[in-house]
């Protein structure tokens, strides 16, 4: 769907594709030239599956598009997958519901804010898994540009060996969802242009897991600075070698249950056990986790 | 504009421009493909407030044959919507870009 506006696709699945599996692109350069096709893509994908291909669901410059019941798989992998979600250059009214995509990609959701910034992009009741040996993350969002409004809610993003979820320059928020990392859970940091972030999560929560044989540090949650997370309720665990549940600074509120198993903060801790550790205070300052 | 075409996989040799012809055909608002394996050898263009429907995902498979022209040297891909399109629907088929190279589109 290159260069077209309102379109609908339902009910396919598209395979072995090289390059993008699905494709909405709008016409950047008319744009930028002040053209009278300068117009971003839109339209509505529903019920669409995709597997073995190298991007799965591409939005390139799109004003509008619906992504319902999508899910995409790495398929047999002969083709390596680099993304299965890909905003890019200036997208805005993106909304992913009730999707999926699981495998052995790099990323799950990689959201390129670059050329223009993105803006309102919504992830809700979605699933990302990301199982690829090395440096896979479920969601990326570290662009030269800010993103302005990252919505999740209902959501899961896990990565097995390394960071699940790293932004920066990210403003918005997540409820009731689920980070997973091998390293980290969540990462918030700057954009490229060094745009701070603002990122609100609630009712969530996080969990960094390494074999605690490793002797690999593991972090729950990691903050560049004071103001770039805040974190209200929910859970915050480390379980590796060494755990740090929050490293840098954030904010974390006392309803949040900090968990660092084995190590450190709770040296009692049972998995499954209801021996948990509430923390009454805010923004912890806990030393950089050695990697 | 509210004609619907019906085009079977074995419509003839050269399925791209079969149905390319029923979809740039002014009077018809919808091409429906049969079941079957449709092999093309060229991109599908769609224009604009034009429908290409399958018979069900498992039913109507369009792949890229072995020797796929690649029409452009900026973008390929099996199914193309035409440029500054809108209004184009999509469903209900199995598109097998069959790992055609150089990189390609579903």
């Amino acid at each position: 769907m290159r260069f077209s506006a309102d379109f609908d696709i339902a009910r396919i699945d598209v395979m072995n594709a090289t390059g993008y599996a699905n494709y909405a692109a709008g016409n950047l350069g008319a744009f930028f030239n002040g053209g009278p096709t300068g117009v971003p893509a839109s339209g509505r994908y529903e019920d669409v599956n995709t597997y073995n291909s190298q991007v799965h669901f591409e939005q390139f410059f799109a004003d509008g598009i619906t992504l319902t019941n999508v899910h995409a798989r790495d398929g047999d992998g002969d083709i390596p997958t680099e993304a299965y979600f890909h905003p890019i250059v200036g997208s805005r009214n993106i909304t992913y519901e009730n999707s999926s995509a699981i495998g052995r990609a790099f990323l799950g959701f990689s959201l390129i804010s670059s050329v223009l910034p993105l803006e309102n992009i919504q992830i809700i009741n979605t699933h990302i898994e990301i199982m690829d040996p090395s440096t896979g993350s479920a969601l990326i969002s570290l662009g030269s540009l800010p993103v302005n409004g990252l919505f999740i809610q209902d959501s899961s993003f896990i990565a097995y060996n390394y960071i699940a979820f790293r932004i920066g320059g990210v403003s918005g928020t997540a409820t009731n969802s689920y980070f997973q990392g091998g390293l980290f859970a969540l990462e918030v940091t700057t954009s490229g242009n060094g745009t701070p972030s603002d990122f609100d999560v609630t009712d969530s929560d996080a969990l960094a897991v390494r074999d605690g044989t490793s002797g690999v540090g593991v972090a729950g949650v990691h903050s560049d600075q004071a103001g770039y997370l805040s974190w209200t309720g929910g859970s915050i665990e480390a379980r590796g070698g060494l755990n740090f549940p929050v490293s840098g600074t954030a904010t974390i509120s006392p309803t949040t249950q900090l968990i660092g198993s084995g190590h450190d903060l709770i040296l009692t801790y049972t998995e499954g056990s209801s021996d948990l550790k509430l923390f009454a205070t805010t923004d912890f300052g806990l030393a950089g986790m050695p990697i | 504009m509210t004609n619907i075409v019906h085009i079977s996989a074995n419509a003839g040799p050269n399925l791209a421009a079969i149905i390319n012809a029923a979809l740039a055909e002014p009077n018809v608002s919808t091409v429906i493909l049969e079941p079957g394996l449709f092999l093309i050898e060229s991109p599908i263009f769609v224009p604009s407030n034009k429908t290409l429907m399958g018979s069900g995902r498992n039913d109507t498979i369009i792949r890229a044959d072995s020797d796929f022209a690649i029409p452009s040297a900026q973008f390929n891909a099996v199914i193309m919507s035409e440029e500054h399109s809108s209004g184009i629907t999509l469903s209900d088929f199995t598109v097998d870009a069959a790992k055609i190279s150089p990189a390609a589109c579903g």
